[in-house]
């Protein structure tokens, strides 16, 4: 394994093997010849039904202990084959992603992610149509392959791009897979979870944003009919968005009949359409989900969804919970080898950005003397201010720093109040180890 | 380790109809007049026996999570001021005004009663409005915009959208129409107030001038600025992260790297945790 120059512990991701998986994209070969320009050692899997069974297809093809694996629909920028890896993040129970901009709405998710797997991982996942009967699956699902150990962890940085609309077809699929998708996972979250937000700014983008996009129209109106269908439709499962073959006939049956053919063509594909009454479709959906739902929808020109999409206002979807518990795995050994100092730059960058855990998990770091500088002086500033941000661990951890310092009795009352203050937020452990 | 609220704190309000807003973070600090905010600040820093200053700007509500913004040690020691942004309630927008950290030294040496930010950081702590009376907000739009420029286009985008949002929110549609004067830059804000304050009289034709002034904005500049309805607007703005943008992170990453050694860290830190948020970072 090539370590990058100069630079210890860290590898070169273009080093892995790197496996092109296509299944039924008119423009695969093309995107194939893409990757080849940049990694002539480059491997395809091709038409392997199944998302759980295709990255399995991508293990047995690699050969390999660790490999990539780049989507038909994603095109690798230069920078791609410079990126590097820390070390101590190849574990056999991680995958790595590198986040894709989708250049039809401008959303970078992990839509078309590169992505770094270890064989072991991708033999064990059981997701999609894997999955078994009594589990709905809709990704890979990496933390339930062994719960606790195994993660996905999203990378920094960005380097590449996903078209799903290549095709009327397919774009109108990649609509509706991802905000059925979306729509599934917020009617779990909890209305008023931040998670919520996000999933319903995401929704928002989706049915809104595209027009200007390479059949923007058909992502979009696929975008509004899964939203619809999550919601509205009765008997709908949501597994269905895993069965290409369902698709394949509700696209021929009940989508395309609504709008028919005209004088609109997809030059890829050779189909043609009605290009005024896909636009009637999808203003009629826009129209009923507007009223039906609490998502921002709007109908927007080309030049206003353009104006909006390429602003670079998206940040990546990435969640601070994660950052943090990344940080937990390594100060904690699970999964990895115990590693405080390099858990501090997991809570340290979630700190920065406004986690209330991990600024409790960095204060843990200084009050256990688990890093070369640790400080108690530091721990208590970054404890209390853990506690102004809302952290039930925090008011409990710095009551157990005050009460463990010798002869301190005037803080009796402080202790207790700040023991109050994590019972009254959640948080009252039994024993004195606390979390 | 010190927080936004452990500085001395006063509230500026200006000539601008309308009392400060009193609620959220920061509400039980003095106010006084923008132009007394130097003398205010050295009166208030001697009492408390402080050396810097919290300054709100005036039509700029504090969240009470800005309260608890931590302060590194660096920028304590820069001696210079450091703006804390604030969101436009009427663009969605963060803006080039909020809170300023100011040593009282930076204060004795500003010529303008209030001195200029040498920094920004990417912490967003609550709201601006600026958007009370009509004259108000085409005002604040118009003055905003005159001053921003771009240097991607990327950037120039979101200049473009700075005059587009806003048609949903009170009095938006005079604040985008101000934006559009303000980036013509042909005119001075009197100007530019003449030649629209007719419309006092007639609501119902500021669409259409809007469309109008868009148009030439287009034309003149290649500012791709679009003419949105009030759904549009909404729907629009219900998309923006609550992030400030990638270019003030880099804006302040660039700047820390200029305070020294403790600045460079800082820096390395902001550069590690920019690279998590904006994909074009890394």
């Amino acid at each position: 394994m090539a370590r990058a120059p100069n630079k210890p512990g860290v590898v070169l991701l273009a080093e892995f093997p790197v496996i092109f998986i296509s299944y039924d994209e008119p423009w695969a070969d093309k995107g194939w010849q893409n990757l080849l320009a940049l990694r002539p050692d480059a491997k395809r899997v091709h038409g392997v039904k199944g998302l759980n069974a295709c990255h399995q297809a991508a293990a047995e093809e690699a050969g390999s202990e660790r490999f990539l694996t780049v989507d038909a629909d994603t095109v690798l920028t230069d920078a791609a084959l410079k990126i590097t890896v820390p070390e101590a993040l190849l574990q056999p129970d991680f995958r790595l992603d590198w986040q894709s901009r989708n250049i039809v709405n401008g959303i970078v998710s992990g839509n078309g992610s590169l992505k770094l797997w270890s064989r072991e991982l991708a033999m064990a996942m059981r997701s999609h149509e894997a999955a078994p009967d009594d589990r709905v699956s809709l990704d890979a699902d990496i933390g339930s392959i062994n719960p606790g150990r195994t993660r996905l962890i999203l990378m920094p940085g960005c380097y590449s791009q996903s078209d799903p609309a290549g095709t009327p077809y397919h774009g109108f699929r990649a609509g509706f897979r991802e905000t059925a998708f979306l729509s599934w996972l917020l009617r779990r979250s909890g209305s008023t979870s931040s998670a919520a937000a996000g999933l319903a700014q995401l929704l928002s983008i989706w049915c809104s944003l595209g027009r200007h996009g390479r059949n923007g129209l058909w992502v979009l109106y696929g975008a509004r009919m899964g939203l619809q269908a999550e919601y509205f439709w009765a008997g709908w499962d949501i597994r269905e968005i895993h069965d290409y073959g369902w698709f394949q006939t509700f696209w021929s049956d009940r989508v395309f009949p609504r709008v028919g053919t005209g004088g609109a063509r997809c030059a890829l594909s050779g189909m043609s359409w009605n290009a005024d009454r896909l636009e009637a479709e999808v203003q009629a959906l826009g129209r009923d989900l507007a009223e039906r739902t609490s998502i921002a929808i709007a109908d927007f020109e080309a030049e206003e969804s353009r104006l909006m999409a390429e602003a670079d206002l998206f940040p990546a979807m990435r969640t601070l919970e994660s950052l943090d518990s990344l940080g937990r795995a390594f100060q904690k050994g699970q999964g990895v080898a115990k590693d405080p100092e390099y858990a501090r730059q997991f809570f340290e960058t979630a700190a920065l950005l406004g986690y209330p855990s991990a600024v409790n998990n960095l204060a843990r770091l200084h009050e256990l003397d688990l890093i070369s500088d640790a400080d108690a002086g530091i721990a208590k500033a970054l404890f209390s201010r853990a506690i102004e941000m809302g952290s039930p661990h925090a008011p409990y951890h710095l009551a157990s720093m005050l009460r463990a310092e010798d002869g301190e009795t005037v803080e009796d009352e402080r202790i207790e109040a700040l023991l109050d203050l994590s019972a009254e937020r959640g948080f009252a452990p039994a024993s004195e180890e606390g979390a | 380790m010190k927080l936004l609220r452990d500085f001395p704190v006063l509230r500026l309000v200006s000539d601008a109809g309308g009392s400060a807003v009193k609620t959220g973070g920061f509400a039980e600090a003095q106010q006084v007049h923008w132009r007394d905010a130097a003398k205010a600040a050295r009166v208030l820093a001697t009492a408390e026996g402080a050396s810097t200053v919290l300054l709100i700007e005036p039509h700029v509500a504090p969240t009470m999570e800005a309260e608890a913004v931590a302060v590194d040690q660096a920028l304590c020691d820069f001696g210079e001021v450091i703006r804390y942004p604030a969101r436009s309630v009427v663009t969605g927008l963060h803006l080039p005004h909020g809170l300023l950290l100011a040593p009282i030294k930076a204060l004795e040496d500003a010529v303008a009663a209030l001195p200029s930010a040498r920094l920004t950081t990417p912490h967003g702590i609550g709201t601006f409005t600026g958007n009370q009376i009509p004259e108000i907000a085409f005002e604040t739009g118009f003055l905003i915009a005159s001053r921003r420029t771009a240097s991607s286009p990327p950037a120039a985008r979101r200049l473009a959208l700075s005059a587009s949002l806003g048609t949903d929110a009170l009095n938006g549609p005079w604040w985008v129409l101000g934006s559009l004067a303000g980036l013509l830059r042909k005119d001075s804000l009197g100007e530019a107030w003449v030649r629209h304050e007719a419309l006092l009289s007639r609501p119902r034709d500021i669409q259409r001038h809007i469309s109008g002034e868009a148009r030439r904005v287009r034309l003149e500049t290649g500012l791709p600025v679009q003419e949105l309805s009030q759904d549009q607007s909404r729907v629009m703005k219900a998309m923006l992260p609550d992030w400030t943008a990638e270019d003030i992170w880099q804006d302040y990453i660039s700047g820390c790297r200029a305070l020294g050694t403790d600045g460079g860290a800082l820096a390395d830190r902001y550069e590690y945790a920019v690279r998590y948020i904006w994909p074009g970072a890394a």
